[in-house]
């Protein structure tokens, strides 16, 4: 069995997990094994619980996806997988690499953001929203423009030697198919990519590296104004800065579980100490969007 | 419950806070609310870490920006009622 990587940990897993690349990393012991196995029908302890999470007094996290798995975030170190027996192997890897790594960046001590980041040089920039903002179709795009994935959906932070860097996630990035055709990457894939549950699901693995990444800046996207204009500003203000950054964390509930915005207070203090964050209004036209790329490719090269 | 000059204030421990740019940021972690300090309120901040006399805490910021007594005074007693409104400082 191979091991895995996945944002900077080496996972040896039951289930195989043909998205993520090799462990090429040091001979250490594995730092998240995932099995298949039994789950419990509830967490005793929890502090949190609706229709398809619960998280327990200790962050234990069990996601329920209705006819595909129950997930058991069990340790920093362990998940427990119960598929569905009708369910594919891609749906069952659809939640695992969604909200249950999702639970593990927070239990294992990341700022876990909400978004996408693209590798531009030899820094990172974050797009980060709520779903429907257009992530992954602005990841998708700077990829097109030669720059390189290090997370879809969850982009990992950890303050590293004192500087705000991204942990690669895996090299998958999922797109609707508007965004698909659209961009036209129909005509630059060298595959049909696969459609799992409305999205594709596209292969970015030969840029793919493993180096946590010098965080340059993070980009709230937005809807544009009223009048429909687009702009490209900084935030400014520490109490700003920090409310919407908080706004953006992957799942705060599950922040909330673990002792809510004490816990990953330090750590986004120094992110906005450290990391300019901008917010873009903008609307999807690519052409338009051109100048602001631009910038920010510039931004990051700073 | 207002605080007056012949006071003594002192800032709850619990309280998580942040030295950020131009200011502070203060977390509580009970209401999980963030509350943002200027450089002036940071200063008050700073000297309320231990029970602190509100009238000597007056006089150490009219020394040091330089102002009207009466204006800091004034300015000074508003932000300590406003902290303790927030549950983010405590009169003794």
């Amino acid at each position: 069995m191979t091991d895995r990587f996945m944002y900077g940990w080496r996972v040896r897993s039951e289930i195989a997990l043909p998205e993520l690349t090799p462990w090429l990393g040091d001979d250490r012991l594995a730092d998240v094994v995932i099995r298949v196995g039994a789950v419990p029908k509830q967490l005793d302890d929890a502090v949190y619980r609706d229709r398809v999470l619960e998280i327990g007094r200790d962050g234990a996290a069990l996601l329920t996806a209705a006819g595909i798995a129950i997930i058991w975030v069990r340790a920093p170190d362990e998940i427990i997988v119960s598929p569905h027996p009708e369910a594919s192997a891609d749906e069952i890897r659809l939640v695992l690499f969604g909200s249950a790594v999702g639970c593990l960046c927070h239990l294992r001590g990341f700022f876990p953001l909400h978004g996408a980041c693209i590798g531009i040089g030899e820094r990172a920039v974050v797009f980060a929203g709520p779903s429907g903002a257009g992530k992954s179709t602005i990841a998708a795009y700077l990829c097109e423009r030669g720059h390189r994935l290090v997370a879809d959906d969850v982009s990992a932070i950890e303050i590293l030697n004192g500087v705000a860097s991204v942990w690669p996630a895996f090299p998958r990035l999922k797109l609707d198919p508007d965004a698909y055709r659209t961009l036209a990457l129909d005509h630059s894939e060298p595959a049909q990519p696969a459609l799992i549950r409305g999205k594709y699901h596209l292969d970015r693995r030969r840029s793919f590296r493993s180096e946590p990444v010098p965080l340059a800046a993070i980009v709230l996207l937005e809807q544009p104004g009223a009048d429909g204009a687009a702009s490209l500003a900084r935030l400014h203000g520490n109490l700003a800065s920090m409310t919407r950054l908080y706004a953006d964390v992957f799942r705060p509930v599950v922040a909330s579980a673990l002792g809510g915005p004490r816990r990953l207070f330090a750590i986004q203090a120094e992110i906005v100490r450290t990391v300019p964050i901008y917010l873009w209004r903008r609307r999807f036209d690519f052409e338009a969007m051109n100048a602001w790329i631009d910038q920010l490719e510039r931004l990051a090269d700073e | 419950m207002t605080v007056a000059l012949s006071d003594m204030v002192v800032r709850r421990k619990e309280v998580l806070v942040a030295s950020l740019s131009d200011g502070q940021v203060l977390l509580d972690p009970e209401s999980q609310n963030y509350v943002g300090l200027d450089q002036v309120g940071s200063a008050i901040w700073k000297r309320i870490d231990a029970r602190t006399s509100v009238t000597l805490l007056c006089e150490e910021l009219t020394q040091m920006f330089e102002g009207d007594p009466r204006t800091i005074e004034a300015d000074t007693l508003r932000f300590l009622n406003r902290l303790i409104e927030l549950n983010l400082a405590q009169k003794l």
